[in-house]
């Protein structure tokens, strides 16, 4: 009896062997079941919605591109997460830079979170309350915490994704989740 | 990472088998310290949890494929590197042919601006004569002056009249001197000589 996670592996092997024999529809299928995930972790690796779109866009370009090199050494699942996290940690550094020449600040940015998919406002707040937790942490931290804490991926599934060892990774871990629950103390008091 | 904070992150990860998970919750009971840290790591899990997946619009993620489809190749390309190099290269080919092109002239004054002063002068002291120019050559071979220099000199300043009669003559130094200088009509002497005048004079 086939596992759920097998189960879907089948799937994508065969989403992925229908495109690459050109089938357009088998991606579009791909990017139905994985659009959410790509979708949320741009977002909590971006911290705005048009920042993740922009993600999102690339990632899907790139798998688009590179399903064909792709040999199920890992999950698809895995390999689409490594690319989210790759062109997230890009788009933060090349957005840095872009700053930095334009002498710009931070808060010209704004007006570009004023445009959200999250409909209730509520939600929308405490998540924009959890960006700005997020956003203290840098990138690559802030990948595993993602990654492990709300993701709830394994530290190998992780491990695969970011190239760190496992030790390491759990360290990182512990370290961002100490410097978020010191800024959640004045931000969520209980 | 030190191994209570180690105990406390397995502990919220599920990790624990069921022994370890006792004892470690004995270790709670006893320990505030413990307990408080514990609290304030699963405090952070439950404000993340609405992070999972909150609910949007769901539009957007209808549209997704179709928005990707439209932005596709074709349509969609980073910066064409290789079409704009390639096109640039064109045009850097493309110009330099028109400035060769339109750079080839019968200017003859150039003749003159490649001499120097003292060339200049021997020359027209040389010309002013009434002789010809195959005259003036075999003269110039008679008094001692090479040969090859003057073969030198009447090349350049043919060649700088008209650049097309380069694969005209021989590009060996050895040529014949005497089919040289019968190529260079005595007009085309008589041109070369007022130049020089008017460069040295005027």
């Amino acid at each position: 009896m086939k596992t759920k996670a097998e189960m879907s592996e089948n799937t994508d092997f065969e989403l992925v062997k229908k495109f690459l024999e050109g089938d357009e529809s088998s991606f579009n299928r791909i990017i139905n079941k994985y659009q959410q995930k790509i979708y949320w972790h741009a977002r909590r690796m971006t911290g705005t919605h048009m920042d993740a779109d922009e993600v999102v866009q690339e990632v899907l370009i790139v798998m688009y591109k590179k399903l064909k090199d792709f040999q199920f050494k890992s999950s698809l699942y895995t390999w689409i997460y490594k690319i989210t996290s790759t062109r997230s940690i890009n788009f933060l550094n090349k957005k840095k830079i872009k700053r930095f020449m334009s002498f710009e600040d931070a808060s010209s940015s704004e007006t570009s979170s004023k445009e959200d998919i999250i409909g209730d406002i509520d939600t929308r707040n405490k998540i924009k309350k959890l960006d700005e937790l997020l956003q203290m942490l840098p990138a690559k931290q802030r990948e595993i915490f993602i990654l492990r804490n709300v993701d709830g991926l394994s530290y190998e599934e992780i491990s695969k994704i970011t190239g760190k060892s496992v030790g390491g990774l759990k360290a990182n871990y512990f370290h961002a989740f100490n410097k978020i629950s010191e800024k959640m103390k004045n931000e969520f008091p209980e | 990472m030190n191994s209570q904070n180690e105990k406390i992150l397995r502990y919220i990860d599920g990790e624990m088998s069921e022994k370890e998970r006792f004892l470690f919750e004995e270790e709670l009971r006893i320990s505030p310290d413990l307990q408080k840290q514990l609290n304030t790591f699963q405090s952070v899990n439950k404000v993340f949890n609405i992070y999972s997946e909150p609910a949007a619009d769901e539009y957007y993620f209808r549209n997704m494929v179709s928005g990707f489809r439209a932005k596709l190749p074709g349509k969609l390309k980073r910066f064409p590197l290789q079409s704009v190099a390639f096109g640039t290269v064109s045009i850097v080919i493309a110009c330099m042919f028109l400035f060769l092109l339109l750079n080839k002239s019968d200017n003859i004054e150039k003749i003159a601006e490649n001499l120097n002063e003292h060339q200049l002068t021997e020359l027209i002291n040389t010309y002013s004569s009434d002789k010809t120019v195959s005259e003036v050559v075999a003269s110039e071979i008679a008094s001692d002056a090479s040969a090859e220099n003057v073969v030198d000199t009447l090349y350049s300043k043919e060649l700088l009249v008209a650049p097309e009669a380069v694969s005209y003559y021989f590009a060996d130094r050895r040529s014949d001197l005497t089919s040289v200088i019968s190529d260079i009509n005595q007009e085309e002497a008589d041109n070369i000589y007022n130049e020089m005048i008017n460069k040295k004079y005027y």
